[in-house]
Order: C-alpha cells, then sequence, then structure tokens
C-alpha cells in the first residue's frame, strides 16, 4: 500500500497516530529500509508470520490505543521457536487486557529480529519558525543524557546530510571505535535523504520518529517507527 | 517584494518630515536636520500642526496640504496620532514611510492593537513601512538619511547592516565612523509591523552597491523565507549575522524588546549552516568579520601560516587558531630552506614561524609563506607601529654630530616598512590568499601613524588581540568551505 493510501485509512478512522506496521509500511513504500514488520490478528496468523520472516522474532501488542507497549507488558522478544511464538502471545494478551482493560486491539506486530548494530536515531518534527526539521544522533541513553543531536531543515541536500552526521560529537563511534567494523555513513546519509523527501511530498505528516535505527558495516535499517499526522485544516 | 517601493525607501525625491519641531530635545528636532543634511536636490517639507516654519523651511500643517507630490514620509509624532498620520499620508498618495515613533506592540497589548490598526490603515492607503520603534535607516549613495545618531554623515562603502536593534546598529556604525569603514545602507527594522527583515535581505541580496550583509538578529518573523533568501544571496555576497538568545535569559530579553518569536537556538544554528550566513557571538565580531569578508580573498582551505617576530603571540595565536577549527600547517621543506637563507639561525623552524625579534626580513619572510601549497591564509602577527616620533624620542642623549645620521636612519626604516606594507596589501590579490593582521601593541585603535593609515584606507583592519584575528580567519575559512560545498 502506498502512503497516501494509508494515511487515508488513518484519517478516516478518527486517528492521527500510525501503528507501527502502517508506520512502516508507509516508510518502507518510501524505500526506507525498515525492518520487516506485519500484523497478525491472531495466535496463529503470528506463527504463520513468524515462519515467514524467520526466527528470533519480536512479538508487540498492536493497539491504537497503547503507545507506551512495553509498559503494559505487551512486547517479548528474542523469540527462537513457534512454542515461543504461541506462548509470548497469550502472555501479551493477558497483560495488556489485565493493564488496559478498555484498550481496542488489533492483534500483535510480528517483526524480525534484527542483529545489533550502532543505534542511532532520526527524527522530524515541525518547527514554528522553520517548518520541517530533521534530527539525527547516537541512539540509546546518549540521545537522553548528553543530547548529542544535529539538526537541518528539510529538504536537506546532500551536504547537509554529509555535516550534520559528522557534527555529532559521537561520530567516531560511527567511525568505528575499538576495532569496531565502521558503519556505512553512505547508508545513513541515504537514510537522512530518504526520510527528507518523504517529508517533502507528505507535508501532512507532524512528527517522525525512527528510534533505534541500526547502523551496521553495511547498510542501516529503522527498528521501531513512529509517524504521527498533523490535525486536519478545516 | 515591492523593490519600487524599497528603492522609494532609500532614494525618495520628496520627503515629509511629520513631527518636524525647532524645539531642542525633541526626536523632531534632530530628525528634520538628519535629512536636510544631504538633501541635495531631494524636496523636503516639515510638517506640525502649529508651526509655519521648521528649520528655515516652510512648514505645512498637514502633510495633505503640501502642494506638491511626496515619496516618503518620516513620522516622529507621539503614538496616539501615528494612525491619524499615516491615514494622511495614504489620502496623500506616499508611497512609503518610517516611524520612528515608539509604543506600539512592544508596549503589550493596547500598543498591538495600535499597531495592527497602523498596519491596516498602511495596507489600505497602499503605503509600505519601516517601523514602528526604529532608530532610523539611510543609504550613503541617495545620502538619504533619518538617523539622529549623529550630526554627520556616514562613508560610503560596501557593507549594508540590518539591525533589530538601534543601540546595536549604532555600536557597528560608530566603530566604523571612528575607523573610516564605510556602508551602504543601514536598516533599523524597529517592530517589522510592515516590512521585515527578510524584505531588507532581499533587497540588499540584490543591492549592487552592497557587497557584504551583516545583520544583528534577536529574532526572525518569517524564518523560512530567511533561509531561503539566505541560500541564495550567500552564494554570491557573504551575509555574517550576530543571533542573540543562546541562553534562556537572553531569549527572553530578545522576546520583550522586539516582540519576535525567538525560537529554538540549535534550529537557528543549523539553519544558518545550512544557508551559508556566518553566525557570530559579540558585536565586535560581527564588525570585525563583516569588514574582513569585504577585504579579504575567499579562503581556499583550513590552513593557517602564523608569521610572528615574538615566541608568545606565536604561541596564543597557535592556541586561538587551533581552537577555532583552523589548522596550524606544516611548512613545504621549500619554504624552510628559503627561511633558513632570510631569518637568524636561532629562528623557530617551523609554523608558527618566528623570526625572534629579527625585523627588516618580515616581509621577505611573508613571500615565502605566501608560496607555500600548504598554506591557504596568513596569520601575521608581526605589526609594530614604529612611530617616527617614538624612536627620534630616543636620541634625545645622543651626540648632536651623530643626531642627524640616526634621524636619518629611523626614516629610512620608516619608509621602508611602508613599503612593505603596500606590497603586503597588493599581496593578498594576487595569490588570492587572506593575510590577516594583529599587532603586539595593545590598544584597539593605534590609527596615529601613518603605518596603520596605510592598512585603513585599504579596508584592513589589524587586530590587537591574538584572539581577534583568529576568529576572524575562522570565519573566512567557514565561508570559504560554504562556497566549496555549493560547488
Amino acid at each position: 500500500m502506498v502512503g497516501s493510501q494509508i494515511f487515508d485509512i488513518v484519517r478516516k478512522q478518527g486517528r492521527t497516530l500510525l501503528t507501527e506496521v502502517e508506520a512502516k509500511d508507509a516508510l518502507r513504500d518510501a524505500g526506507i529500509s525498515v525492518v520487516d514488520t506485519r500484523l497478525a490478528r491472531s495466535r496463529d496468523e503470528a506463527v504463520a508470520i513468524s515462519g515467514e520472516i524467520g526466527f528470533p522474532v519480536v512479538l508487540k501488542i498492536a493497539s491504537t490505543d497503547i503507545t507506551h507497549k512495553s509498559d503494559s507488558g505487551g512486547v517479548k522478544v528474542g523469540l527462537d521457536s513457534v512454542a515461543e511464538v504461541i506462548s509470548a502471545y497469550d502472555e501479551i494478551m493477558s497483560a495488556v487486557k489485565q493493564k488496559n482493560p478498555g484498550a481496542k486491539i488489533q492483534g500483535v506486530s510480528v517483526q524480525n529480529m534484527a542483529k545489533q548494530g550502532v543505534e542511532v536515531i532520526v527524527g522530524m518534527s515541525k518547527d514554528p519558525q522553520f517548518g520541517p526539521v530533521l534530527m539525527f544522533g547516537l541512539g540509546g541513553v546518549t540521545v537522553e543524557i548528553l543530547k548529542d543531536v544535529a539538526f537541518r531543515l528539510i529538504p536537506l541536500g546532500e551536504r547537509d546530510a554529509r555535516e550534520m552526521i559528522k557534527e555529532i560529537k559521537g561520530y567516531p563511534l560511527l567511525e568505528g571505535y575499538r576495532g569496531q567494523d565502521p558503519c556505512d555513513i553512505r547508508a545513513l546519509e541515504r537514510l537522512l535523504l530518504q526520510v527528507s523527501g518523504f517529508i517533502e511530498h507528505n507535508p501532512e505528516v507532524e512528527e517522525i520518529d525512527l528510534n533505534p535505527v541500526f547502523a551496521y558495516s553495511d547498510g542501516a535499517v529503522a527498528v521501531d517507527a513512529r509517524v504521527v499526522l498533523g490535525v486536519e485544516a478545516r | 517584494m515591492d523593490i519600487e517601493k524599497i528603492e522609494c525607501i532609500f532614494n525618495p525625491q520628496s520627503v515629509a518630515v511629520i513631527g518636524a519641531t525647532d524645539t531642542f530635545g525633541k526626536w523632531g528636532f534632530d530628525l528634520i536636520r538628519a535629512v536636510v543634511k544631504n538633501r541635495g536636490k531631494r524636496k523636503i517639507y516639515p510638517v506640525n500642526i502649529r508651526e509655519e516654519e521648521v528649520c528655515g523651511i516652510k512648514s505645512f500643517h498637514r502633510v495633505t496640504d503640501i502642494p506638491e507630490t511626496v515619496d516618503f514620509a518620516v513620522i516622529v509624532v507621539p503614538a496616539p496620532h501615528v494612525v491619524s498620520v499615516m491615514r494622511d499620508c495614504a489620502k496623500k498618495g506616499v508611497k512609503a514611510a518610517i516611524v520612528i515613533t515608539a509604543g506600539f506592540a512592544e508596549m503589550g497589548e493596547k500598543g498591538k492593537e495600535l499597531q495592527k490598526e497602523l498596519v491596516s490603515v498602511a495596507r489600505d492607503g497602499g503605503i509600505r513601512f519601516i517601523g514602528p520603534n526604529t532608530m532610523g535607516h539611510f543609504s550613503t549613495l541617495s545620502g538619504f538619511d533619518t538617523l539622529t545618531l549623529l550630526p554627520v554623515a556616514f562613508k560610503r562603502g560596501e557593507i549594508g547592516l540590518i539591525s533589530q536593534s538601534g543601540n546595536i546598529g549604532g555600536y557597528v556604525l560608530l566603530r566604523g565612523l571612528e575607523e573610516g569603514v564605510g556602508f551602504s545602507k543601514f536598516i533599523g527594522t524597529g517592530n517589522e509591523a510592515d516590512l521585515t527583515l527578510e524584505d531588507y535581505l532581499e533587497y540588499l541580496g540584490q543591492d549592487d552597491n552592497t557587497k557584504v550583509i551583516a545583520l544583528y538578529i534577536e529574532g526572525l518573523r518569517q524564518g523560512r523565507r530567511f533561509f531561503e533568501l539566505a541560500r541564495e544571496i550567500s552564494k554570491k555576497k557573504p551575509i555574517v549575522a550576530l543571533k542573540v538568545g543562546r541562553t534562556s535569559a537572553g531569549m527572553k530579553a530578545a522576546q520583550s524588546h522586539t516582540s519576535a518569536l525567538s525560537g529554538a537556538d540549535r534550529i537557528y544554528d543549523a539553519m544558518f549552516k545550512q544557508c551559508g550566513v556566518i553566525r557570530v557571538d559579540e558585536v565586535a565580531e560581527l564588525y570585525d568579520t563583516a569588514i574582513a569578508l569585504l577585504r579579504q580573498p575567499i579562503m581556499k582551505g583550513n590552513r593557517v601560516g602564523i608569521l610572528t617576530r615574538g615566541g608568545g603571540f606565536g604561541v596564543l595565536s597557535s592556541d586561538a587558531c587551533q581552537a577555532r577549527g583552523l589548522d596550524v600547517s606544516t611548512l613545504s621543506p621549500r619554504t624552510i630552506d628559503g627561511l633558513n637563507a632570510i631569518l637568524p639561525p636561532y629562528w623557530s623552524h617551523g609554523n608558527p614561524v618566528d623570526t625572534v625579534a629579527a625585523t627588516g626580513c618580515t616581509y621577505e619572510a611573508l613571500r615565502l609563506m605566501l608560496d607555500d601549497e600548504n598554506i591557504d591564509a596568513i596569520y601575521y602577527v608581526a605589526v609594530i607601529d614604529k612611530d617616527p616620533r617614538l624612536n627620534i624620542g630616543r636620541l634625545i642623549d645622543i651626540a648632536p654630530s651623530k643626531r642627524e645620521q640616526a634621524e636619518r636612519l629611523v626614516a629610512e626604516y620608516n619608509s621602508r616598512e611602508l613599503e612593505s606594507v603596500d606590497m603586503m596589501l597588493s599581496h593578498m590579490g594576487e595569490y588570492q590568499k587572506p593575510i590577516v593582521f594583529c599587532s603586539s601593541r595593545p590598544g584597539r585603535k593605534p590609527w596615529d601613524s601613518e603605518l596603520y593609515h596605510r592598512f585603513r584606507d585599504d579596508g584592513v583592519m589589524i587586530y590587537s588581540a591574538p584572539e581577534d584575528g583568529a576568529k576572524v580567519l575562522a570565519r573566512l575559512a567557514e565561508y570559504g568551505r560554504y562556497l566549496r560545498s555549493c560547488g
């Protein structure tokens, strides 16, 4: 499904927040590399999808009413077998029903457990003065504590993408620190330009969080994605 | 943009000064005199509800009483009368105006309402205006001047200054006046009720008389537009900006000053980088950087060669350069050989090149360093002001028989120095490498001697602290880097 169709569905349902699956579908449609993530509406579907995308997998509650999935017991990682997927599914459902009794539940999202890379984040928000602004930084605790992030106005040029990656203090980590393989900087640059392009084509998007993105020695992939649409002008 | 109306702002053929007066101490007293001082063929009409004559010129009670056409209105009546005066101007067919009067959006809700009314009256009448709450504006080319800062004309030059504060603008202009630096145009933007900083930027961007644009910014009203304009303009002419509000205290002060929305400073920072605007942190730096960008060639890399006549200044300069991201580069072997041949054996044998107080060979050393392909700019921390009076003072105890000879030596020394200054200044253009000068003598304005005048007349500043020159060099490198990245 293309991004605009997804946005239409979200709007029709009176929402502005895309589900993780919707967000990733819309981003993938724009050529952005995201972890393969699909919606399972039942336990059986969860098992079937796990088999298709390959173990290990991650299960996350899919509910438009729940934003803090792990706080509700709605996330299970590192599931290696059909048996583990089945019990994880049941555990998630009972935990969520207990903690969020009124929540409307679509099912669970099943996704490939991405191999660990260097965690970075890519975000977009709208500045009242300058409009859409892209943010790049190191992910995990670093971003929260050190605020080691760089900004650029959208649309970005190639120079901007290159410079904003180099601008963060943690850049040496991406270059390969203490024998680690260097990250694929070009792939990160490409990702930034793709997100910039995505916003140019979809100005109704109000907010994006790709957190974390795993950067590898070849390529980079968005592991989690959050996309919010703006409140429609009447 | 309303080019025709902005043209009229800088060069009106006929001007009404509304609120002009002969009562000393009132703003309208200074203002009519500022407008009259370079009038040339411009027609000036004082307007004062009570007077028949102001400043020796026939005065009118209302702008609508003036029998001829009026291009431009200078409005300096008290705030409660500004709207009705603007209405008269609209009736009269005035094209553009400046509202000097304060007491509008910067003064709370009531002022905001008044400002809104003022804008709507002006818009309905097709009048574009500067202000309100501004210290004035000028064009040195046309001689039109509403600035009451000093009863003198500012020197013509190629720096265009747009300031969201009167006294910051004043600092830059007055330093320029003292040090012989000229300006093309100045605009104190005031509250930007109608015309905004972005309008002036767009205008100066295409103004052939403006080669460098200097900005003092508290908060932008059209951030996106600024970004898009600056991105185009900075490829053709440098833009240097002092943007305040790095701290929350500064941001709060700026908001109450011109009631602009000051956004997150980090976003401003990124935005400036992205559109090639050179951001500075201090008023003095705004001045220094604008002058250097005007006169110096584009720096082609990051590598600086430092030339000094003493160790301490060499060390300080190296530190200051490196701390600002410049590369105090390694000299090529050819340069070292060349320097070995002309400098005393105890010279530093590297960068910084310390001639160890040896005089008479610094110019030759400079030439060798300019020839070095590992050097993109020279930091010449070796300007010594040999004031002839100072040297002659040393000759007091000399026997009369030897005095004449000593005086001749001093004179020869001074003329050699002057000659080498002329050559150094011409080398900037020949080599297309910036040369930034610093003196090891204290004091901001050592302009009395002939030597310093040579620099000054050529638009080149001499800094008195190694850090100041290093800051400027870093800005030159930054602008060069930006231009290269544009391809």
